[in-house]
C-alpha cells in the first residue's frame, strides 16, 4: 500500500461557505457551512486528478475543504458588504500558489508546505471570481478559481447602490401586469462558472520540473481545449444537475451569477425567456438590456435576472398546454457552438445548462 | 510519470484527489441528450389556425463558389414551394407582431428549426437533445410576440449544421407592417442585413451525425478547433462583400437606414462604419426603450463587437453624400487574433 491517497468522491456539486451564516442560503446548494464571521475560511490546495465528461484523466489543481473534499470549481464564499473576510491557505502541492480577488485583494504567494492568514473586506455587492493570479492565466485554469458572492446589507436587489432602472425593475417583479407573480428573492439565485480544460497543456504543467516557472506564453501557444465545463461538469450532466438548474413557475424570477474562469469568450444563449444583464464585474448597469445572448469574456463575471415570465412566444390560443406535458425544459448554452464539443465531438457534451419551467 | 497499479497515469505526488465524473444512472436519457435522438414526426400539440404559413425543406448540397473558386458544399432550408431558388443563408422568414405562425418543416434527413429568440413551448422550441430530431416533418407553432430581429436555424448536431450553413435570418415586423424597428419605434426608409459568418472548409466534409456515438466518441472531429479560411457578410464572400447588392447599402442623404446586424458565426465579430454614427435601437429583438433601457450611440468608426447569435438594429442617419466603408473583423474566441476580414459600402447620394 502506497502513501498515496485516493480520495473518491460523489457527484461534486458546488460546495459553500456562508460567513456569518445565512438562512436560508442563497442559491439551493447541498453542500455548505455556516461559519462565523470571525472564523477563517480554510482553503487547501491540493494537486488532484479529474475525470473529464468522457472519462478522460487529467492533473488540475484544487481548493480543498477538510469536510468537502477538493472542489473545482473552489465552493463559494457568500458574504455580506463590508465584511471581514478572513481565508487561511494552505498549500499542500509542489508548487508556489496565491488567492486574489480580481480588483479587490491579493495575497502574498504561499510556498509549498506552508500556510497563510489574509483579511480583505468584503466589496460592492456583486459576484466577483476568486483565483490563484500566479502564471496567469495558468492557475486559475488548472482549476484554482471560484466565486465570491457578496450581498447587499438591505434592499429588494442584489447590489449595494441600485441606479434608477434597477430599482424599477426589481419593483415591477411581481407587482406590476408585465411582471406577475412574485418579487426576487436572495434565495432564488444559480451560480454558474465556466472554465476550459486543454488536457495536453495541464499535462504540460504538471511535467515541468518544480523549480522551473511556468511560462504563460508557453501554456497558451497553441492552446486547444477540449473540454467545457460549467460548474466542474459538461453536457448531459452539467444540464441535469439541479444546482445548475435554474426551475420556478411563471412569475417566480431567479438570478443567474455567471464566471467566467476559463480563456475563451463564450457566448451564451438562453432559450424560452429574455433574460436583464443587471452588472459586469461588479458594477451594475445604468441600462438592462434584455437579451437572449449574451457575451462571457475570460474573467468576466455577469449577473443576468431570468424573468419567468410566461414565455412571449407561446399562442394565447395554446396556454395553458394540454397537448404538451410540463415542466418545460429550457437549453442555456454557449452559442460558438466549439464550446459544445468534448474531445473534438460529442455534441452537445459540453458548456451546457436547462431551466425548467414547472407547470403552475 | 507513474503509472498507478489499476494502469492508469496517477501524476506522481503523494495525497492526491480524485475528482470523479458521476456515472450515467439512466442511459435511455444520456442518448436521448445527444448521442442518438429519437427522429419522429408528431403532430403538432395544441394546433390553432395559424395567420402566418412558412413551409420549408432542407437541402444539403448547396454549392457555394469563393472567390479562389473553391466550392464549399453547403446545408441550407428553402423555401418548399420553390426547389429551383435556394440561397445561403436561408431565406429570411418575416412576419407581424401579433400573427400565430406555422414554420412547416419537410426534411429527409433529421433537422430541426430552432427559431432563435422566440420563445415558445418545448415542443416548439427545436432544440433536439431536449425535445426531438423532425424525422419527415413537423410544424412548428408558435406567436410573433414582439418586432424585431431574430434567427432561426437548426439545431441538432449543431455545432456542425450551423457551421454547414443551415440558418437564416427571422424579421418581425410591427402590427403596421414594414416601415419602423418596432411598434411606435424608429421608421426607416431604407433596410440593409448583415449577418457575419466564418467558414472552414475542413468542417464542410462529413455526414450529418459525425461526432456522435453512444456513449462517446473516440474519434477526433476536430470540432472544437475552428480555422476560418473564408469570410462572409449575408452569404456574400469578402472581397465581393464589397459590391454585392445583397451587402451593400444604398440610401439617399436625409434618409433613415436601418441595419440589422448579427453573428452567425463562430468568431468575435467587430463591426465598424467609418464616418458615419449609428444608434442602436433594439437587441436580440427588445427594444432599447421602456422603462429598464435606453438606445445608445456609436460614434462614428467606433468598433462594437457582436458574439455568435446577437443581434443588433442600428439606425443611421447619413446626411452627407459619399462612399462609407463598413468593416467585419473576425476575431479567434481565443488569442482574439484577427482572422479575417469582410467589408461593404454604404453609398449614399
Amino acid at each position: 500500500m502506497t502513501r498515496r491517497r485516493f480520495i473518491r468522491y460523489g457527484s461534486v456539486g458546488l460546495a459553500a461557505f456562508a460567513l456569518g451564516g445565512f438562512n436560508p442560503l442563497p442559491a439551493g446548494l447541498k453542500a455548505f457551512q455556516n461559519i462565523d464571521s470571525s472564523e477563517y475560511i480554510d482553503l487547501t490546495i491540493r494537486e488532484v486528478i479529474a475525470e473529464m465528461v468522457d472519462l478522460e484523466r487529467v492533473p488540475m489543481w484544487a481548493f480543498e475543504q477538510e469536510s468537502l473534499g477538493p472542489r473545482i470549481p473552489g465552493p463559494v464564499i457568500f458574504a455580506r458588504q463590508g465584511e471581514t473576510i478572513g481565508i487561511r491557505i494552505t498549500n499542500h502541492s509542489r508548487r508556489e500558489h496565491a488567492f486574489a480577488v480580481q480588483g479587490v485583494a491579493e495575497g502574498k504567494p504561499v510556498l509549498p508546505g506552508q500556510t497563510l492568514l489574509m483579511d480583505f473586506q468584503a466589496p460592492a455587492a456583486g459576484a466577483y471570481l476568486y483565483f490563484d493570479p500566479l502564471n496567469q492565466p495558468i492557475n486559475r485554469l488548472m482549476g484554482l478559481h471560484g466565486a465570491l458572492v457578496v450581498l447587499p446589507r438591505e434592499g429588494n436587489t442584489p447590489y449595494t447602490d441600485s441606479p434608477p432602472r434597477m430599482k424599477a425593475l426589481f419593483n415591477d417583479l411581481g407587482r406590476s401586469e408585465r411582471f406577475k407573480g412574485e418579487p426576487w428573492k436572495p434565495q432564488r439565485s444559480w451560480i454558474w462558472v465556466f472554465n476550459t480544460i486543454d488536457p495536453l497543456k495541464n499535462r504540460w504543467v504538471y511535467e515541468q520540473p518544480e523549480g522551473k516557472p511556468l511560462e504563460a506564453e508557453g501554456f497558451m501557444n497553441g492552446y486547444l481545449p477540449r473540454y467545457f465545463t460549467l460548474n466542474g461538469k459538461s453536457g448531459f450532466f452539467a444540464a441535469h444537475e439541479p444546482e445548475n438548474m435554474p426551475s420556478g413557475k411563471v412569475g417566480q424570477p431567479a438570478l443567474i451569477r455567471v464566471l467566467n474562469a476559463g480563456v475563451a469568450t463564450h457566448s451564451v444563449h438562453i432559450h424560452g425567456n429574455h433574460v436583464f444583464l443587471l452588472a459586469e464585474n461588479g458594477k451594475v448597469l445604468k441600462s438592462l438590456p434584455y437579451v437572449d445572448t449574451w457575451s462571457m469574456p475570460p474573467s468576466t463575471t455577469k449577473d443576468v435576472l431570468l424573468p419567468f415570465r410566461l414565455p412571449p412566444d407561446i399562442p394565447p390560443g395554446a396556454w395553458p398546454p394540454s397537448g404538451e406535458s410540463m415542466p418545460f425544459h429550457y437549453p442555456v448554452h454557449c452559442h460558438t457552438l466549439m464550446s459544445q464539443t468534448a474531445a473534438g465531438g460529442n455534441y452537445p457534451q459540453g458548456l451546457n445548462a436547462h431551466w425548467l419551467l414547472l407547470p403552475d | 510519470m507513474h503509472k498507478h497499479k489499476n494502469g492508469h497515469e496517477d501524476f506522481g505526488a503523494d495525497d492526491r484527489g480524485f475528482i470523479r465524473r458521476e456515472p450515467i444512472h439512466d442511459m435511455a436519457m444520456f442518448r436521448q441528450f445527444g448521442c442518438d435522438i429519437a427522429a419522429i414526426s408528431p403532430p403538432t400539440p395544441d394546433l390553432l389556425e395559424p395567420d402566418a404559413v412558412i413551409a420549408l425543406k432542407t437541402y444539403m448540397g448547396f454549392d457555394l463558389r469563393m472567390p479562389d473558386g473553391k466550392v464549399i458544399t453547403m446545408w441550407v432550408f428553402h423555401d418548399a414551394a420553390d426547389t429551383a431558388f435556394m440561397t445561403f443563408p436561408s431565406g429570411t422568414i418575416r412576419v407581424r407582431e401579433g400573427q400565430v405562425v406555422h414554420t412547416r418543416l419537410s426534411t429527409m434527413h433529421p433537422h430541426t428549426i430552432h427559431h432563435h429568440g422566440i420563445e415558445a413551448t418545448q415542443m416548439n422550441d427545436g432544440a433536439a437533445h431536449t425535445s426531438f430530431a423532425v424525422a419527415r416533418s413537423y410544424t412548428y407553432q408558435w406567436f410573433a410576440s414582439q418586432a424585431g430581429t431574430y434567427l432561426y436555424h437548426c439545431h441538432i448536431n449543431t455545432v456542425l449544421h450551423f457551421e454547414m450553413g443551415m440558418y437564416g435570418m427571422l424579421i418581425i415586423d410591427p402590427p403596421e407592417g414594414q416601415g419602423r424597428v418596432y411598434r411606435d419605434g424608429p421608421a426607416y426608409d431604407v433596410e440593409a442585413v448583415w449577418m457575419g459568418d466564418e467558414i472552414d472548409p475542413q468542417w464542410h466534409e462529413f455526414e450529418e451525425d459525425a461526432g456522435l456515438a453512444c456513449p462517446f466518441s473516440r474519434r477526433d472531429f476536430g470540432f472544437n478547433r475552428f480555422e476560418p479560411k473564408y469570410f462572409l457578410i449575408s452569404g456574400v464572400p469578402h472581397p465581393l462583400s464589397r459590391s454585392d447588392p445583397r451587402t451593400i447599402v444604398r440610401a439617399k442623404a436625409g434618409e433613415a437606414v436601418l441595419i440589422r446586424t448579427a453573428n452567425c458565426g463562430y468568431t468575435l465579430q467587430e463591426f465598424s462604419i467609418e464616418g458615419l454614427a449609428a444608434e442602436v435601437v433594439s437587441v436580440d429583438g427588445r427594444p432599447l426603450a421602456g422603462p429598464y433601457s435606453e438606445s445608445f450611440r456609436i460614434p462614428s468608426g467606433t468598433p462594437f463587437e457582436l458574439t455568435t447569435g446577437q443581434r443588433m438594429d442600428l439606425m443611421l442617419y447619413p446626411r452627407t453624400p459619399g462612399k462609407y466603408l463598413a468593416t467585419i473583423k473576425f476575431r479567434d474566441w481565443i488569442s482574439r487574433k484577427v482572422l479575417g476580414i469582410a467589408e461593404t459600402y454604404l453609398h449614399i447620394d
